[in-house]
Protein backbone atom coordinates (compact mmCIF):
# COMPACT_ATOMS: atom_id res chain seq x y z
CA UNK A 1 0.00 0.00 0.00
CA UNK A 2 1.44 3.35 -1.07
CA UNK A 3 1.89 5.88 1.73
CA UNK A 4 -0.10 9.12 1.48
CA UNK A 5 2.64 11.48 0.31
CA UNK A 6 0.67 14.56 1.30
CA UNK A 7 1.17 13.86 5.00
CA UNK A 8 4.83 12.81 4.85
CA UNK A 9 7.68 14.94 6.22
CA UNK A 10 7.61 18.71 6.52
CA UNK A 11 7.89 20.17 3.02
CA UNK A 12 8.13 23.95 2.90
CA UNK A 13 10.45 24.51 5.85
CA UNK A 14 14.02 23.57 6.72
CA UNK A 15 13.60 23.96 10.46
CA UNK A 16 10.12 23.37 11.83
CA UNK A 17 8.63 25.72 14.40
CA UNK A 18 8.72 22.88 16.93
CA UNK A 19 12.51 22.66 16.47
CA UNK A 20 12.93 26.44 16.43
CA UNK A 21 11.05 26.88 19.70
CA UNK A 22 14.15 25.68 21.54
CA UNK A 23 15.67 29.07 20.67
CA UNK A 24 12.59 30.98 21.87
CA UNK A 25 11.48 29.20 25.03
CA UNK A 26 9.13 32.01 26.05
CA UNK A 27 6.78 33.72 23.63
CA UNK A 28 5.03 36.47 25.50
CA UNK A 29 2.62 37.47 22.77
CA UNK A 30 0.78 35.63 20.01
CA UNK A 31 2.70 32.43 19.27
CA UNK A 32 0.63 31.62 16.20
CA UNK A 33 1.77 34.90 14.60
CA UNK A 34 5.42 34.17 15.41
CA UNK A 35 5.04 30.67 14.01
CA UNK A 36 3.34 31.87 10.83
CA UNK A 37 6.09 34.38 10.06
CA UNK A 38 8.80 31.90 10.96
CA UNK A 39 7.41 29.38 8.51
CA UNK A 40 6.88 31.99 5.81
CA UNK A 41 10.55 32.97 5.92
CA UNK A 42 11.66 29.35 6.31
CA UNK A 43 10.05 28.70 2.95
CA UNK A 44 12.87 30.59 1.17
CA UNK A 45 15.81 28.37 2.20
CA UNK A 46 13.62 25.34 1.58
CA UNK A 47 12.83 26.64 -1.91
CA UNK A 48 16.50 27.43 -2.45
CA UNK A 49 17.84 23.98 -1.66
CA UNK A 50 15.12 22.15 -3.58
CA UNK A 51 15.57 24.35 -6.64
CA UNK A 52 19.31 23.77 -6.52
CA UNK A 53 18.51 20.06 -6.65
CA UNK A 54 15.79 20.27 -9.28
CA UNK A 55 16.46 23.29 -11.47
CA UNK A 56 20.18 24.01 -11.26
CA UNK B 1 -4.74 43.42 -34.13
CA UNK B 2 -3.23 44.56 -30.83
CA UNK B 3 -0.66 42.45 -29.01
CA UNK B 4 -3.24 41.68 -26.34
CA UNK B 5 -5.75 40.50 -28.96
CA UNK B 6 -3.04 38.38 -30.53
CA UNK B 7 -2.17 36.99 -27.11
CA UNK B 8 -5.77 36.10 -26.33
CA UNK B 9 -6.22 34.39 -29.71
CA UNK B 10 -3.04 32.38 -29.20
CA UNK B 11 -3.96 31.50 -25.64
CA UNK B 12 -7.35 30.20 -26.81
CA UNK B 13 -5.71 28.19 -29.57
CA UNK B 14 -3.06 26.73 -27.29
CA UNK B 15 -5.34 25.88 -24.38
CA UNK B 16 -8.00 24.38 -26.65
CA UNK B 17 -5.41 21.99 -28.03
CA UNK B 18 -4.00 21.31 -24.54
CA UNK B 19 -7.49 20.12 -23.52
CA UNK B 20 -7.45 17.79 -26.55
CA UNK B 21 -9.87 19.99 -28.44
CA UNK B 22 -9.82 21.37 -31.97
CA UNK B 23 -8.83 25.05 -32.18
CA UNK B 24 -8.90 27.25 -35.30
CA UNK B 25 -5.49 25.95 -36.37
CA UNK B 26 -2.65 23.73 -35.12
CA UNK B 27 -0.82 25.66 -32.38
CA UNK B 28 2.95 26.06 -32.62
CA UNK B 29 4.96 25.88 -29.42
CA UNK B 30 8.64 25.15 -30.06
CA UNK B 31 10.83 24.53 -27.02
CA UNK B 32 13.56 26.81 -28.34
CA UNK B 33 16.71 26.74 -26.23
CA UNK B 34 20.16 27.71 -27.59
CA UNK B 35 18.48 28.33 -30.95
CA UNK B 36 17.43 31.75 -29.65
CA UNK B 37 21.08 32.73 -29.12
CA UNK B 38 21.99 31.62 -32.61
CA UNK B 39 19.06 33.51 -34.12
CA UNK B 40 19.82 36.67 -32.14
CA UNK B 41 23.52 36.50 -33.05
CA UNK B 42 24.86 36.19 -29.50
CA UNK B 43 27.21 33.57 -28.10
CA UNK B 44 25.94 30.68 -26.05
CA UNK B 45 28.19 31.86 -23.26
CA UNK B 46 26.47 35.26 -23.27
CA UNK B 47 22.98 33.76 -23.24
CA UNK B 48 23.78 31.20 -20.56
CA UNK B 49 25.87 33.33 -18.23
CA UNK B 50 23.81 36.53 -18.51
CA UNK B 51 20.13 35.64 -18.45
CA UNK B 52 19.21 39.14 -19.62
CA UNK B 53 20.83 38.32 -22.97
CA UNK B 54 18.85 35.08 -23.17
CA UNK B 55 15.62 36.89 -22.33
CA UNK B 56 16.16 39.45 -25.10
CA UNK B 57 16.99 36.66 -27.56
CA UNK B 58 13.83 34.81 -26.53
CA UNK B 59 11.75 37.97 -27.03
CA UNK B 60 13.32 38.60 -30.40
CA UNK B 61 12.42 35.09 -31.60
CA UNK B 62 8.90 35.36 -30.19
CA UNK B 63 8.50 38.68 -31.99
CA UNK B 64 9.82 37.43 -35.33
CA UNK B 65 8.19 33.97 -35.52
CA UNK B 66 4.45 33.35 -35.49
CA UNK B 67 4.53 31.01 -32.49
CA UNK B 68 1.59 30.66 -30.13
CA UNK B 69 3.66 29.84 -27.08
CA UNK B 70 7.29 29.50 -26.03
CA UNK B 71 9.08 28.54 -22.86
CA UNK B 72 10.26 31.63 -21.02
CA UNK B 73 13.96 30.94 -21.24
CA UNK B 74 14.59 27.35 -22.21
CA UNK B 75 18.29 28.07 -21.56
CA UNK B 76 17.06 27.53 -18.06
CA UNK B 77 20.30 27.20 -16.12
CA UNK B 78 21.72 30.62 -15.31
CA UNK B 79 25.38 29.71 -14.98
CA UNK B 80 26.17 32.95 -13.15
CA UNK B 81 24.22 31.51 -10.23
CA UNK B 82 25.89 28.13 -10.69
CA UNK B 83 29.32 29.76 -10.51
CA UNK B 84 28.38 31.82 -7.43
CA UNK B 85 27.53 28.63 -5.53
CA UNK B 86 30.46 26.72 -7.02
CA UNK B 87 28.37 23.79 -8.26
CA UNK B 88 30.70 21.05 -9.45
CA UNK B 89 28.37 19.23 -11.80
CA UNK B 90 28.17 21.81 -14.58
CA UNK B 91 30.33 22.52 -17.54
CA UNK B 92 29.85 26.25 -18.12
CA UNK B 93 30.13 27.73 -21.64
CA UNK B 94 33.07 30.10 -21.86
CA UNK B 95 34.47 28.90 -18.54
CA UNK B 96 34.92 25.11 -18.70
CA UNK B 97 33.72 24.81 -22.28
CA UNK B 98 34.20 26.73 -25.52
CA UNK B 99 31.93 29.78 -25.65
CA UNK B 100 29.57 28.29 -28.20
CA UNK B 101 28.97 24.91 -26.57
CA UNK B 102 25.78 24.50 -24.52
CA UNK B 103 26.14 23.89 -20.78
CA UNK B 104 26.75 20.28 -19.80
CA UNK B 105 26.06 18.07 -16.79
CA UNK B 106 29.00 16.17 -15.39
CA UNK B 107 28.02 12.96 -13.63
CA UNK B 108 30.74 11.67 -11.32
CA UNK B 109 31.80 8.00 -11.51
CA UNK B 110 29.79 5.65 -9.29
CA UNK B 111 32.43 5.51 -6.54
CA UNK B 112 32.36 9.32 -6.26
CA UNK B 113 28.58 9.79 -6.40
CA UNK B 114 27.34 12.81 -4.45
CA UNK B 115 25.23 10.51 -2.27
CA UNK B 116 26.75 7.31 -0.88
CA UNK B 117 24.88 4.00 -0.91
CA UNK B 118 24.79 3.79 2.90
CA UNK B 119 23.13 7.21 3.22
CA UNK B 120 19.60 6.24 2.17
CA UNK B 121 18.33 6.26 5.75
CA UNK B 122 19.58 9.81 6.26
CA UNK B 123 17.87 10.97 3.09
CA UNK B 124 14.64 9.15 3.96
CA UNK B 125 14.53 10.52 7.51
CA UNK B 126 14.74 14.16 6.43
CA UNK B 127 15.41 14.92 2.76
CA UNK B 128 15.78 18.68 3.26
CA UNK B 129 18.25 18.26 6.10
CA UNK B 130 20.25 15.77 4.04
CA UNK B 131 20.35 18.09 1.04
CA UNK B 132 21.41 21.14 3.05
CA UNK B 133 23.95 19.55 5.32
CA UNK B 134 25.38 16.59 3.40
CA UNK B 135 24.65 16.94 -0.30
CA UNK B 136 25.10 20.69 -0.86
CA UNK B 137 28.59 20.82 0.72
CA UNK B 138 29.59 17.91 -1.53
CA UNK B 139 28.37 19.46 -4.76
CA UNK B 140 29.72 22.94 -4.00
CA UNK B 141 33.30 24.09 -4.10
CA UNK B 142 32.56 26.69 -1.43
CA UNK B 143 29.88 25.47 0.97
CA UNK B 144 31.06 23.58 4.07
CA UNK B 145 29.27 20.87 6.06
CA UNK B 146 28.25 21.68 9.67
CA UNK B 147 31.24 19.69 10.96
CA UNK B 148 33.75 22.06 9.32
CA UNK B 149 34.69 25.63 10.06
CA UNK B 150 32.80 28.08 7.89
CA UNK B 151 34.78 30.31 5.58
CA UNK B 152 34.27 33.63 3.84
CA UNK B 153 33.65 31.70 0.62
CA UNK B 154 31.01 29.57 2.35
CA UNK B 155 29.13 32.58 3.69
CA UNK B 156 29.30 34.41 0.40
CA UNK B 157 28.20 31.40 -1.66
CA UNK B 158 25.04 30.97 0.40
CA UNK B 159 24.24 34.67 0.39
CA UNK B 160 24.97 35.18 -3.28
CA UNK B 161 23.23 31.96 -4.28
CA UNK B 162 20.03 32.78 -2.41
CA UNK B 163 19.88 36.36 -3.60
CA UNK B 164 20.74 35.42 -7.17
CA UNK B 165 18.02 32.79 -7.28
CA UNK B 166 15.47 35.30 -6.10
CA UNK B 167 16.67 37.80 -8.71
CA UNK B 168 16.40 35.18 -11.47
CA UNK B 169 12.93 33.94 -10.58
CA UNK B 170 11.64 37.48 -10.23
CA UNK B 171 13.10 38.33 -13.63
CA UNK B 172 11.40 35.28 -15.17
CA UNK B 173 8.05 36.71 -14.11
CA UNK B 174 8.96 39.89 -15.96
CA UNK B 175 9.83 37.91 -19.08
CA UNK B 176 6.45 36.18 -19.05
CA UNK B 177 4.80 39.59 -18.96
CA UNK B 178 7.02 40.96 -21.73
CA UNK B 179 6.28 37.98 -23.96
CA UNK B 180 2.63 38.92 -23.63
CA UNK B 181 2.89 42.70 -24.04
CA UNK B 182 5.72 42.94 -26.58
CA UNK B 183 5.05 39.82 -28.66
CA UNK B 184 1.53 38.59 -27.89
CA UNK B 185 3.09 35.21 -27.07
CA UNK B 186 1.96 32.83 -24.34
CA UNK B 187 4.39 31.40 -21.79
CA UNK B 188 4.02 27.71 -22.63
CA UNK B 189 4.57 26.17 -19.21
CA UNK B 190 4.66 27.18 -15.57
CA UNK B 191 6.29 25.20 -12.81
CA UNK B 192 8.12 21.94 -12.93
CA UNK B 193 7.90 18.37 -11.74
CA UNK B 194 10.51 15.65 -11.69
CA UNK B 195 10.22 11.99 -10.85
CA UNK B 196 11.78 10.94 -7.53
CA UNK B 197 13.65 8.11 -9.23
CA UNK B 198 15.09 10.49 -11.82
CA UNK B 199 16.29 12.84 -9.09
CA UNK B 200 18.09 9.98 -7.37
CA UNK B 201 19.89 9.22 -10.62
CA UNK B 202 20.47 12.79 -11.81
CA UNK B 203 21.94 14.48 -8.77
CA UNK B 204 22.33 12.02 -5.90
CA UNK B 205 23.41 8.46 -6.69
CA UNK B 206 24.16 8.86 -10.39
CA UNK B 207 22.65 6.55 -12.97
CA UNK B 208 25.02 3.63 -12.36
CA UNK B 209 24.70 3.96 -8.60
CA UNK B 210 20.93 4.00 -8.81
CA UNK B 211 20.80 0.93 -11.04
CA UNK B 212 23.02 -0.95 -8.57
CA UNK B 213 20.74 0.13 -5.73
CA UNK B 214 17.60 -0.98 -7.58
CA UNK B 215 19.00 -4.50 -7.40
CA UNK B 216 20.86 -4.38 -4.07
CA UNK B 217 18.43 -2.35 -1.94
CA UNK B 218 15.15 -1.74 -3.83
CA UNK B 219 13.20 -1.16 -0.60
CA UNK B 220 15.49 1.75 0.28
CA UNK B 221 15.11 3.22 -3.20
CA UNK B 222 11.32 3.06 -2.91
CA UNK B 223 11.37 4.62 0.57
CA UNK B 224 13.65 7.40 -0.68
CA UNK B 225 11.33 8.08 -3.61
CA UNK B 226 8.37 8.27 -1.23
CA UNK B 227 10.27 10.67 1.03
CA UNK B 228 11.03 12.95 -1.93
CA UNK B 229 7.44 13.06 -3.18
CA UNK B 230 5.97 15.70 -0.81
CA UNK B 231 8.79 18.10 -1.65
CA UNK B 232 8.63 17.55 -5.41
CA UNK B 233 4.87 17.98 -5.27
CA UNK B 234 5.10 21.27 -3.38
CA UNK B 235 7.75 22.59 -5.80
CA UNK B 236 5.40 21.73 -8.70
CA UNK B 237 2.51 23.47 -7.01
CA UNK B 238 4.62 26.49 -6.07
CA UNK B 239 5.46 27.27 -9.70
CA UNK B 240 2.13 26.30 -11.24
CA UNK B 241 0.07 28.75 -13.28
CA UNK B 242 -2.42 30.34 -10.86
CA UNK B 243 -4.89 30.78 -13.75
CA UNK B 244 -4.52 27.02 -14.50
CA UNK B 245 -4.23 27.69 -18.23
CA UNK B 246 -0.80 26.25 -19.01
CA UNK B 247 0.66 22.99 -17.75
CA UNK B 248 3.37 22.15 -15.26
CA UNK B 249 6.31 20.64 -17.15
CA UNK B 250 7.31 17.14 -16.09
CA UNK B 251 10.87 16.56 -17.31
CA UNK B 252 11.31 12.81 -17.84
CA UNK B 253 14.85 11.52 -17.91
CA UNK B 254 15.95 7.93 -17.30
CA UNK B 255 12.97 6.26 -15.70
CA UNK B 256 11.94 4.25 -18.75
CA UNK B 257 12.82 0.88 -20.18
CA UNK B 258 15.62 0.11 -20.99
CA UNK B 259 17.29 2.49 -18.50
CA UNK B 260 15.42 0.58 -15.80
CA UNK B 261 13.57 -2.71 -16.10
CA UNK B 262 9.76 -3.06 -16.35
CA UNK B 263 9.41 -4.27 -12.75
CA UNK B 264 11.26 -1.26 -11.35
CA UNK B 265 9.05 1.02 -13.42
CA UNK B 266 5.91 -0.76 -12.20
CA UNK B 267 6.90 -1.00 -8.53
CA UNK B 268 8.95 2.15 -7.94
CA UNK B 269 8.91 4.75 -10.73
CA UNK B 270 5.22 4.85 -11.57
CA UNK B 271 3.76 4.52 -8.03
CA UNK B 272 5.81 7.54 -6.99
CA UNK B 273 4.83 9.67 -9.98
CA UNK B 274 1.19 8.82 -10.69
CA UNK B 275 -0.22 10.02 -7.32
CA UNK B 276 1.46 13.41 -7.74
CA UNK B 277 0.02 13.87 -11.24
CA UNK B 278 -3.43 12.79 -10.05
CA UNK B 279 -3.30 15.18 -7.10
CA UNK B 280 -2.20 18.09 -9.31
CA UNK B 281 -5.06 17.33 -11.67
CA UNK B 282 -7.51 17.24 -8.74
CA UNK B 283 -6.35 20.78 -8.04
CA UNK B 284 -6.87 21.82 -11.65
CA UNK B 285 -3.30 21.64 -12.95
CA UNK B 286 -2.43 19.81 -16.15
CA UNK B 287 1.01 18.23 -16.43
CA UNK B 288 3.05 18.19 -19.62
CA UNK B 289 4.89 14.86 -19.89
CA UNK B 290 8.10 15.85 -21.66
CA UNK B 291 8.94 12.28 -22.64
CA UNK B 292 12.58 12.73 -23.54
CA UNK B 293 13.92 9.69 -25.39
CA UNK B 294 11.48 6.88 -26.06
CA UNK B 295 8.77 5.99 -23.52
CA UNK B 296 6.59 3.93 -25.86
CA UNK B 297 6.92 0.86 -23.62
CA UNK B 298 4.94 2.69 -20.93
CA UNK B 299 2.04 4.13 -22.90
CA UNK B 300 -0.50 1.77 -21.32
CA UNK B 301 0.57 2.94 -17.86
CA UNK B 302 0.07 6.57 -18.88
CA UNK B 303 -3.43 5.67 -20.10
CA UNK B 304 -4.33 5.04 -16.45
CA UNK B 305 -4.32 8.80 -15.84
CA UNK B 306 -7.60 10.75 -16.00
CA UNK B 307 -8.49 12.02 -19.49
CA UNK B 308 -7.12 15.52 -20.07
CA UNK B 309 -4.86 15.42 -17.02
CA UNK B 310 -1.67 15.43 -19.09
CA UNK B 311 -0.26 16.62 -22.38
CA UNK B 312 2.09 14.02 -23.84
CA UNK B 313 5.16 15.28 -25.65
CA UNK B 314 6.89 12.88 -28.02
CA UNK B 315 10.63 12.93 -28.62
CA UNK B 316 12.02 9.68 -30.06
CA UNK B 317 8.85 7.67 -29.58
CA UNK B 318 6.63 6.65 -32.49
CA UNK B 319 4.14 9.51 -32.46
CA UNK B 320 1.69 7.65 -34.68
CA UNK B 321 1.61 4.75 -32.21
CA UNK B 322 1.35 7.20 -29.32
CA UNK B 323 -1.63 8.79 -31.04
CA UNK B 324 -3.34 5.40 -31.42
CA UNK B 325 -2.83 4.56 -27.72
CA UNK B 326 -3.26 7.94 -26.03
CA UNK B 327 -4.83 10.25 -28.60
CA UNK B 328 -8.40 9.77 -27.36
CA UNK B 329 -7.41 10.87 -23.85
CA UNK B 330 -4.60 13.40 -24.13
CA UNK B 331 -3.25 16.16 -26.34
CA UNK B 332 0.07 15.30 -27.99
CA UNK B 333 2.94 17.55 -28.99
CA UNK B 334 6.31 17.28 -30.69
CA UNK B 335 7.47 14.43 -32.88
CA UNK B 336 9.39 16.48 -35.44
CA UNK B 337 12.91 14.98 -35.40
CA UNK B 338 15.58 17.39 -34.22
CA UNK B 339 18.11 15.90 -36.63
CA UNK B 340 15.83 16.94 -39.47
CA UNK B 341 15.89 20.53 -38.20
CA UNK B 342 19.68 20.35 -38.00
CA UNK B 343 20.57 18.39 -41.12
CA UNK B 344 17.50 18.39 -43.37
CA UNK B 345 16.22 20.83 -45.93
CA UNK B 346 13.16 23.10 -45.62
CA UNK B 347 11.35 20.82 -48.10
CA UNK B 348 12.03 17.79 -45.92
CA UNK B 349 10.84 19.67 -42.84
CA UNK B 350 7.61 20.66 -44.60
CA UNK B 351 7.04 17.07 -45.72
CA UNK B 352 7.50 15.77 -42.17
CA UNK B 353 5.20 18.43 -40.73
CA UNK B 354 2.55 17.36 -43.28
CA UNK B 355 2.97 13.76 -42.17
CA UNK B 356 2.53 14.83 -38.53
CA UNK B 357 -0.54 16.98 -39.15
CA UNK B 358 -2.16 14.33 -41.36
CA UNK B 359 -1.32 11.54 -38.94
CA UNK B 360 -2.06 12.96 -35.51
CA UNK B 361 -3.66 16.41 -35.76
CA UNK B 362 -6.76 15.91 -37.89
CA UNK B 363 -9.13 15.95 -34.92
CA UNK B 364 -7.23 18.59 -32.93
CA UNK B 365 -5.33 17.77 -29.75
CA UNK B 366 -1.90 18.32 -31.28
CA UNK B 367 0.74 21.04 -30.84
CA UNK B 368 3.55 21.39 -33.37
CA UNK B 369 7.05 21.14 -31.92
CA UNK B 370 10.32 19.35 -32.37
CA UNK B 371 10.93 16.17 -30.43
CA UNK B 372 13.46 17.71 -28.06
CA UNK B 373 14.52 21.21 -27.12
CA UNK B 374 15.79 23.11 -30.13
CA UNK B 375 19.46 23.96 -29.77
CA UNK B 376 21.87 25.89 -31.93
CA UNK B 377 22.31 23.05 -34.42
CA UNK B 378 18.86 23.73 -35.87
CA UNK B 379 18.94 25.71 -39.12
CA UNK B 380 16.98 28.95 -39.03
CA UNK B 381 15.43 28.20 -42.42
CA UNK B 382 14.18 24.85 -41.14
CA UNK B 383 12.58 26.36 -38.03
CA UNK B 384 11.00 28.94 -40.32
CA UNK B 385 9.74 26.16 -42.64
CA UNK B 386 8.18 24.34 -39.66
CA UNK B 387 6.44 27.54 -38.60
CA UNK B 388 5.21 28.69 -42.02
CA UNK B 389 4.09 25.27 -43.20
CA UNK B 390 2.15 24.61 -40.00
CA UNK B 391 0.40 27.95 -40.37
CA UNK B 392 -0.51 27.26 -44.00
CA UNK B 393 -1.46 23.60 -43.77
CA UNK B 394 -2.56 23.39 -40.15
CA UNK B 395 -5.84 25.28 -40.53
CA UNK B 396 -8.97 23.46 -39.36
Amino acid sequence: MQKDFLVLGHPGVCMTWEEAKAYFPVVQGDESLVREIWERIEYWPWLFIWHILLSF
Amino acid sequence: MTQEERYQARLRRYTTALRNGKPDMVPIRPFVAEFVAKYAGVSIQAATHDYRVAFEACLRCAGDFDWDAVVPNMIYVWTGLVQAIGLKYYGIPGLDLPENVAFQYKEPPEEHAFMRPDEYDLLIADPTDYLLNVWLPRVSNFIKPPSEKVTVEHNLALLKGGMAMMEYFNALGGLVQELRTRCGTVAAISGMLKAPLDILADKLRGYYGLVSDLHARPEKVLAACEALMPHLFLIALDGADPTKNVPIAFWMHRGCVPFINPEHFRKIYWPTVKPMVEELWKRGHQVLFYAEGNWDYHLEAFRELPPGSIVYHVDKGDIFRVHRVLGDRFCLSGGLPNDLLALGTPEEVRAYCKKLIDGVARDGGYIMDAGAIIQDDAKVENVRAMTEFTREYGQY
